[in-house]
Order: C-alpha cells, then structure tokens, then sequence
C-alpha cells in the first residue's frame, strides 16, 4: 500500500514546482499523480505480471466516458485531434451546445485548437446532448470523448 | 486618414499563381475576412478553393484569446485565404507554420523588413508585432473541410494609431521602413508566397517546412508567457520547434517542455 503521506509529500511537491505529472513506483503498484485546473488526482495502477523491467510509462488509464465507459444507448462524439476544447466561438459567446440541445451530424458542437488552428467540430450524430465530458479550454487528447449524445 | 485603397484589379494585375488567387476580392469592410472566407466555402465548395479575401476594415477581427482586433480602415493588410481539403486534421499544424512563414517572406520581398517568426506564428519585428495570422477550419459538405488562413499586417499605422496600452508593443511597415509602403504589392507577395507552399503537385513536406520556420524564428531566451491546461506559466525561451513546442526556463526555476497542441501563448 502506498504511504498517504509520501502522497502528501509529492502532491506539495508538485504545486511547488507546477508539475503536471508524477509517477512512483512503489513496491509491486506504480502510483501516477496528475494535477489539473482543479485537485490533483491520485491513480493506483497495480503492476502487470512480471514484476521486471519496470514499465516506462504508465498503463493508459480510460478517460472519463472513454472506451466502455460509455453508458448504454449513448454516443459520445470524440476529439478527432490533439489540443484545447472550446465551448463558444469566442469568450464573450454563448456555447455552441448545452445539456439538453438537439443536434444534427453537421451541428458544429465545439472548437479544438491548436496551434493557433482552430477547428470546428461536428457532432456526426443527430440527437440530444446528455452529457459534456471536458471544460472550457481543457486539453483533450485525440479520440478522448467531449460528449455524450442521445441519438434520435 | 487616407491612404491607397486595395482593387482587385492591381491585386492580380502580374499575379502567377496556381491556386492561391484564383478568385479575389476586395471588400470596403467585413466582420472578419475569416467569416467572410469561411461563408464563402460553405456557400459554392469547390469554386472557393483559393479564394482569397480582403478587407480595407473589420469590425470584428479576431485576434488571439478571442480578443477583438481594430486597425483603422485602409492601414492593414487584411487578408483570408480558403482552401479545401479532406475533413483530417494530420496538416493541421503545418499550414500554420506555411502561413507564418509564407507572410514573413511576403514583407521581405516588398518592404526590405524582416520580420521574425515568434511561435507559432506571429510576425515580430524586435520586441514589436507586426502581423499575425489565424487559422479557423469548417467542416463542409461531401466530408470535405475548409480551412482558412486569416492575416493580419500592420502597414500604413504610426505609433499615435495603437491604443495606448499596446503602442511600445506594436509596429507597422511604415514606422520600420525606410521605404515608402505598398500594400498592393505586399497582397499580392502574400498569395504568391502562399502559392509556392500549396499548390498542386507540391507535397508539404514538415521537415522543409519546419527548417524554413527555424530560418525565420526570432532568437531565444526571450520571455515568454503560455497557457498549458488551464495555467498561465511565464519564463525564457530555451528551445522551439515549430512542431514539438517550446522548452522555456520557469521563472520560479524549473525547465519545462510546453507541447505545441496544448499550449498558447498569451
């Protein structure tokens, strides 16, 4: 078992010197401490089989909603691209969908930037938003769920 | 202020390209040239494909942050291009780096300036922007997606035509230049240097492109202030790569790699 304090310890650390991502390896369980704009996140990932050589990085772990996470009879429209989501054209905007907006395949549903590139997203599907899985301005990663669609 | 007005006609009067140009217009104002372009390749696929558009005024130019960007009428060049595509999102990241570099090369050849690249596309002259450049893509019909490259020059502005709390951060070709400014001149560089990287038959190949940006690229060790996840870092540039992003120096002290995708500069 991973000591809490030891925990305690890296998370202070880490605000410390702003850093994104720890990973510890500890006996047979690697643990991997991520912090993002709200409390930093703690994930124990027990260690495959073959306790060596020890893994580089850590195993993936599911996004929110990611693959089998997806509740039954919803469809989740994915990020096609590395980068960061926008909810509204701009600012001052309202977003382009909120829970409960129908939308067609070719609703524009978000913005992904990157690079000063920013792309509109469609939501390929017709239905009902059920659920927004990202915040404004969260980086995503290519294939990670943005939301959760209720087909019609 | 008047200063010369852009027709279509001057525009192309000489003008060789392929692609870049193939249509041109002129507007007196637009709400972007971007919104402009990008309507416009919604209306009539396939004819749009390097389209390009100007403006003399936008009355809502976007600039980074979704800030709205003003220039007085007729002092920029203000300029979107279209082109279609397949709806991926691999090139992306190129055809900002292409359109950096293509503007950069555009003030060159007409001003005698040479602006530098800061990351990822920003026109620079010293310490003082010069230009910049969005890029916006929209998926349209028959799977295809249309992406427009938007830029923005500073031309014919003196110090007294920036806003006072941007006015030691801003430049234009005119308060560079020895020279008398053309900005019909520079339009017509701008689709031409665009043209060389885009038309057909031209592969864009990353690692031409990416040497061309580094040519370009101002020098290191400059403050820089980014957004990585939500976090505003500041510190000194270390290392770029127009593709990998930045390696900047913390002020607090750590060194730290921000990648290209997830990062901007604010």
């Amino acid at each position: 078992m991973v000591d809490i304090e030891k925990i305690r310890e890296l998370v202070a650390m880490m605000v410390e010197h702003e850093l994104a991502e720890v990973k510890l390896r500890d006996g047979g369980e690697w643990v991997v401490i991520r912090r993002g704009a709200a409390a930093p996140v703690v994930e124990v990932v027990p260690q495959a089989v073959a306790p060596s050589p020890a893994p580089i990085v850590a195993a993936p772990v599911a996004a929110p909603g990611g693959a089998g996470g997806i509740p039954e009879g919803l469809i989740a429209v994915k990020s096609p691209m590395v980068g960061s989501f926008y909810a509204s054209p701009d600012p001052d905007s309202t977003p382009y969908v909120s829970v409960g907006s129908m939308v067609a395949p070719d609703t524009v549903v978000c913005v992904i930037e990157a690079m000063k590139v920013f792309n509109e997203i469609k939501a390929d599907v017709a239905g009902t938003i059920e659920q927004i899985l990202v915040r404004n301005e969260e980086a995503v990663e290519y294939g990670q769920p943005l939301f959760l669609v209720r087909p019609a | 202020m008047q200063w010369p007005l852009l027709t279509v006609k001057a525009i192309v009067e000489g003008l060789r390209t392929e692609r870049i140009g193939r249509v041109v217009e002129v507007l007196d104002e637009a709400p972007s040239t971007n919104d402009v372009a990008l309507a416009a390749a919604e209306r009539s696929v396939a004819s749009a494909d390097g389209l390009a558009v100007f403006a003399e005024y936008q009355t809502a130019g976007r600039g980074r942050q979704g800030r709205t960007w003003h220039a007085p009428r007729g002092a920029s060049l203000l300029c979107s291009v279209v082109l279609l595509g397949p709806d991926e999102m691999a090139q992306a990241g190129l055809l900002t780096l292409v359109a950096g570099v293509a503007a950069c090369d555009a003030v060159r050849e007409t001003s005698g300036i040479w602006p530098m690249l800061r990351w990822p596309n920003d026109l620079y002259v010293g310490s003082r922007k010069l230009g910049g450049i969005l890029v916006e893509s929209r998926p349209i019909a028959s799977g295809q997606r249309a992406w427009v490259i938007g830029a923005g020059i500073n031309c014919y502005q003196h110090a007294n035509h920036f806003p006072p709390e941007i006015r030691d951060q801003a430049t234009s070709l005119e308060i560079e230049s020895i020279e008398p400014i053309n900005r019909t001149a520079l339009a017509r560089q701008c689709l031409s240097q665009l043209d060389m990287w885009l038309k057909p038959g031209t592969d864009l190949v990353a690692d031409r492109l990416r040497s061309a940006w580094l040519d370009r690229a101002e020098s290191l060790g400059r403050p820089v202030r980014l957004r990585y996840e939500g976090r505003v870092f500041e510190g000194r540039t270390v290392d770029v790569d127009p593709q990998a992003g930045l390696l900047v120096q913390l002020n607090e002290g750590a060194r730290r790699w921000f990648d290209a995708a997830r990062s901007q500069i604010v």
